[in-house]
């Protein structure tokens, strides 16, 4: 496996404007940010609780690094095509079938990016009567990352769509060797 | 283990009715059945009250009307179900009052430690319809979407530990956890206690270790989640107490006539009527049960010491929460 | 629309979707948004679901312990495991591959994750397999097998998801987990030795070439007695223990071991955290399609019918479960399925009056059995993958090793002890006993 030059992710080019290319790159950053920020977040509760001194708002930042971290990866992986798949169906089809078939699976993922912009918007908006404990924070604070991955996720999609449409959706087969390489899960 | 001591057989059947799905609301002869959410066993204090409510509703609707019971946190944690309840997704739930601060920052004044001296005056407390009156009114000032119809409670709350807690200085320098709370923030300290917030699922494992040395809740919730295994010794503090609120969501009662309205608060005043003395006997129930099992109870635990740490403490935070609290920390203080 | 039939149409479309090939994640979340139109549901609340899901700390453990895992993986510092693994059993018939079965213990021990287990398997031990003659797809076959070890063997990832999901003592599983996965190990030992043998034989290492082995691995073999021993002794809980082990390789383990790679840290960090966020989207989606089948009542339904036909025999509703979480386990990934099952897996453990740590290391080898079981047998996609074997010649020679966990998972189901002794020696409470007012501890 060659060491990457570039954080982005340089699987499947044909679907990916050169433009979004800084988005993928922020929020990989970001995700890192959020993995390392809560990291040192339960690190410093579990020193601050040993010495007596606990920091009592601690638990609510690090969830809020650990939640956030979740939807901006989920986000940037579909841009990546990380996300498990149960099938790779489309991998054996060919012409019109195939361009069909993508297209659905897209516009499937493209509805749940639109709900979660817009039902995720309104759940947003009930979050501030509903408040975190102990610091009394409106919950808003950490539900807004809905409808941000909603926008997020629905670009991605709408990129694949379009080049997909303009170049074809022939990527490589799921077995080549990078791709399989981070077609992580729980495991 | 179950609490015992509830009449009612908690077992749903296998075809138990689930909640209107298709929302063919039920006009015509066809029974209604409302969800009815808690995050306790169904043997517990709650279970108590949905079997109360549910029983007074169908017998005032001629059977029209039930609920089911969702027990266990199966529709989510107390804060999740307030969420679900306002915006109408469940029809009705239970939430302590010290979750309600969620959405209803006042709604803490009944967490205040030793405000209650003991059940009895409790029981007082909740039945004096100024105090529900006065409740209500907070809660319906700060919250939209859902209505409390009722107070109710599972008794007062004790601490546990593997250690005794004769009186407060047994808490010096010790890891206490509490509900993420500001109350809890502020009264333990004045204790010598330094507090943990942890999630209580986590509760268990935690006391076990030694990651915390001493846990506090109602003396069933201890039995039935088997705290006592982990923290053999319980110590009756009766610091604070257990209270929680039935909540209605607006979007059920504004779909029902004004006829059934009436019977739905009639079927919570129930509630608020008979559960507190039917939970408190649960509370001596599980405590002879603990008992038996050979669960050490420190009964005289000397109380002085906690009352004079958290005496000023109840007035300044009632003060920091609002007037309502203000309100309601006076009615049941003139109950004593 | 009955409740039965929404379930129907929801699991229908989850299933539908995810095999035309939408990703498992928004295959759930789609099928669930479309179930909440047949119902009162609002859809701002199922969406809102999604973050109820993923709000828990228990959860912040998965992260750490794949991370933990990975960041060793990268590292090379596997190498040095292996080198161990190769001086304790490499003169044994079949060699390579009890050294392959022998890593894979010893790295269950440190990682919760199966996927990092194959890349470093992978990446080190099958090109010498192949040199001395294993078939390329009898390699991918073992290293997909053992490293479903790493989700048995503590600190495992379906663990922490089954104790915060089932409100199980997650250090009780812990404990449980550990004769059992040793007993698979043996099995796949045992199995290497009398089928596999190519002709190759090496001579056994010496005590000083074994304790030179042991010296170079031994700090990344302090993890599993730093995370198990600060468990059980209160200095942090399990999710704590998580972040213990990423510190610690961080701050010791690669900067004695590979100073160089510090430079790539952040690198690290950026991959692990899309690499967490793939699994915990799908804990979301999952959490939001339990919420919505408990809401519909199924777990009264499915366990009134298992009580219909195993009454409350404990042995037969251990089955079932098996049964249940081996069908579920070829569509649905481990975690999800632990989540949304959950419901009804805790009245099944009332009905049969079932200790819940049995029952969940029960579903975890069930599950982690799942890692190499087709269609979506995570572990061995993955490494016929890496190995470029055919999927489907991968798993032929899978078939034989299914052997090894129906085996297991038989003697675990008869025999209690094997799961509930160690968590009684080291954490009695863990399950169900409790100190008497004499001392000493009652057990149920
Ligand atoms: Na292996
Ligand atoms: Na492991």
């Amino acid at each position: 496996m060659s060491q990457k030059e570039t954080i982005v992710s340089q699987q499947d080019r044909n679907l990916k404007w050169k433009a979004f290319d800084v988005l993928e790159r922020i929020l990989m950053i970001l995700c890192g940010v959020a993995i390392a920020g809560f990291t040192l977040g339960v690190f410093l509760d579990v020193v601050t609780r040993s010495i007596g001194h606990p920091w009592l708002w601690l638990q609510e930042v690090t969830l809020g690094f650990f939640v956030y971290g979740i939807f901006l990866g989920a986000s940037v992986a579909v841009r990546r095509n990380e996300h498990v798949i149960l099938a790779n169906t489309t991998e054996n089809l060919r012409g019109a079938s195939r361009v069909l078939l993508e297209t659905f699976n897209r516009l499937v993922v493209l509805g749940v990016a639109l709900s979660l912009l817009y039902f995720g918007y309104i759940n947003f908006l009930h979050g501030f009567q509903s408040y975190l404990m102990p610091s009394m924070t409106p919950i808003a604070v950490l539900t807004v990352i809905l409808p941000i991955s909603g926008v997020l996720i629905s670009l991605f999609t709408i990129e694949q769509l379009i080049n997909g449409w303009k170049k074809g959706f022939h990527t490589h087969s799921m077995f080549e060797e990078n791709k399989s390489d981070e077609e992580e899960m729980t495991g | 283990a179950c609490g015992g001591g509830t009449s009612s057989d908690p077992a749903q059947t296998p075809d138990a009715p689930a909640p209107d799905a298709g929302g063919e609301a039920a006009n015509n002869g066809e029974v209604r059945t409302f969800s009815f959410g808690y995050d306790q066993p169904q043997s517990t204090g709650y279970g108590i009250a949905g079997e109360i409510f549910r029983e007074k509703l169908e017998e005032l609707s001629g059977g029209k009307m039930t609920i089911a019971h969702y027990p266990g946190a199966q529709l989510g944690s107390e804060p999740e179900m307030l969420q679900k309840v306002r915006s109408g997704d469940i029809d009705f739930i239970i939430s302590s009052t010290a979750n309600a601060t969620t959405v209803a920052e006042q709604s803490a004044v009944f967490s205040l430690h030793y405000i209650f001296e003991d059940e009895d005056h409790l029981a007082r407390a909740l039945a004096d319809p100024e105090v529900t009156q006065a409740l209500k009114d907070m809660f319906s000032e700060s919250v939209t979407g859902a209505q409390v119809l009722s107070p109710m409670t599972l008794g007062l709350r004790n601490m546990y530990s593997k250690d005794e807690i004769q009186s407060v200085d047994d808490l010096n320098g010790k890891k206490i956890r509490v509900q993420a709370t500001r109350t809890e923030d502020v009264h333990m300290p004045a204790y010598g206690a330094q507090t943990v917030h942890m999630a209580f699922g986590e509760v268990y494992t935690s006391l076990q270790t030694g990651v915390m040395d001493i846990a506090e809740n109602g003396i069933n919730v201890y039995l039935e989640n088997k705290h006592y295994e982990v923290a053999p010794i319980l110590s009756i503090t009766q610091h604070a107490a257990n209270n929680s609120v039935v909540w209605a969501s607006d979007k059920v009662m504004e779909s029902l006539t004004e006829e059934e309205r009436e019977w739905v608060q009639a079927a919570a005043d129930e509630v608020g009527k008979n559960q507190p003395k039917k939970a408190l006997e649960l509370e001596a129930e599980s405590l002879a049960e603990l008992e038996e099992l050979g669960v050490k109870v420190v009964k005289e635990v000397d109380k002085s010491g906690f009352m004079e740490a958290a005496e000023p403490i109840q007035d300044q935070l009632a003060a920091e929460m609002g007037p309502h609290a203000e309100k309601i920390l006076q009615l049941v203080r003139a109950l004593r | 629309m009955s409740a039965g039939m929404i379930i129907g149409l929801m699991s229908f479309l989850f299933l539908f979707f995810g095999v035309i090939g939408v990703p498992v994640a928004f295959a759930i979340i789609a099928s669930v948004l479309v179930a909440t139109l047949f119902t009162e549901i609002s859809l701002p609340s199922m969406v809102g679901q999604l973050f109820n899901g993923i709000n828990s700390v228990p959860l912040m453990a998965v992260p750490f312990f794949l991370l933990a895992g990975e960041l060793m993986a990268s590292t090379n510092i596997t190498e040095r495991i292996i080198r161990l693994a190769n001086s304790l059993v490499g003169h044994i018939r079949s060699g390579l591959a009890q050294v392959n079965t022998v890593f894979s213990l010893f790295f269950a021990g440190m990682s919760g994750s199966s996927t990092a287990d194959v890349a470093a398997a992978t990446r080190i031990l099958a090109p010498q397999m192949k040199n001395e003659g294993y078939h390329p797809a009898f390699t991918a076959a073992l290293i997909a097998a053992t490293a479903t070890l790493a989700n048995i063997v503590p600190p495992s990832i379906m663990a922490i998801i089954y104790g915060a999901s089932g409100g199980v003592s997650i250090i009780g599983i812990f404990l449980g987990g550990i004769i059992p996965g040793i007993l698979i190990a043996g099995g796949f030992m045992v199995y290497c030795f009398f089928f596999q043998a190519p002709p190759i034989r090496k001579q056994r290492s010496t005590f000083v070439e074994i304790s030179q082995a042991a010296k170079r691995a031994a700090l990344p073999l302090m993890i599993p007695f730093i995370i198990m021993g600060g468990i059980l002794s209160g200095w942090f809980t399990p999710t704590e223990a998580g972040m213990i082990a990423v510190v610690y390789t961080i701050c010791v383990a690669i900067p004695v071991l590979k100073k160089s790679h510090l430079r790539h840290l952040h690198k690290d960090f950026m991959n692990a955290g899309v690499l967490y966020s793939v699994p915990l989207i799908c804990v979301a989606a999952a959490s939001a399609f339990g919420w919505m089948i408990a809401y519909l009542k199924a777990p009264e339904v499915v366990s009134g019918y298992i009580e219909r036909f195993a009454g409350t025999n404990p042995i037969l509703i251990m089955f079932l479960v098996i049964l249940m979480f081996i069908v579920v386990g070829q569509f649905v990934d481990a975690v999800p399925a632990i989540i949304i099952f959950m419901p009804i897996v805790i009245s099944l453990v009332e009905l049969g009056n079932i200790n819940p740590v049995h029952m969940g290391v029960i579903v975890i080898i069930t599950l982690a059995f799942g890692l190499i079981t087709p269609p979506y047998g995570l572990a061995l996609l993955l490494a016929s993958g890496l190995s470029k074997v055919r999927f489907k010649d991968a798993l032929l020679q899978c078939l034989p090793m299914y052997g090894v966990f129906i085996i297991t998972l038989t003697i675990v189901v008869f025999f209690p002890d094997t799961v509930l002794y160690l968590p009684k020696v080291f954490m009695p409470e863990s399950v169900g006993c409790f100190v008497g007012p004499e001392g000493g501890y009652i057990c149920p």
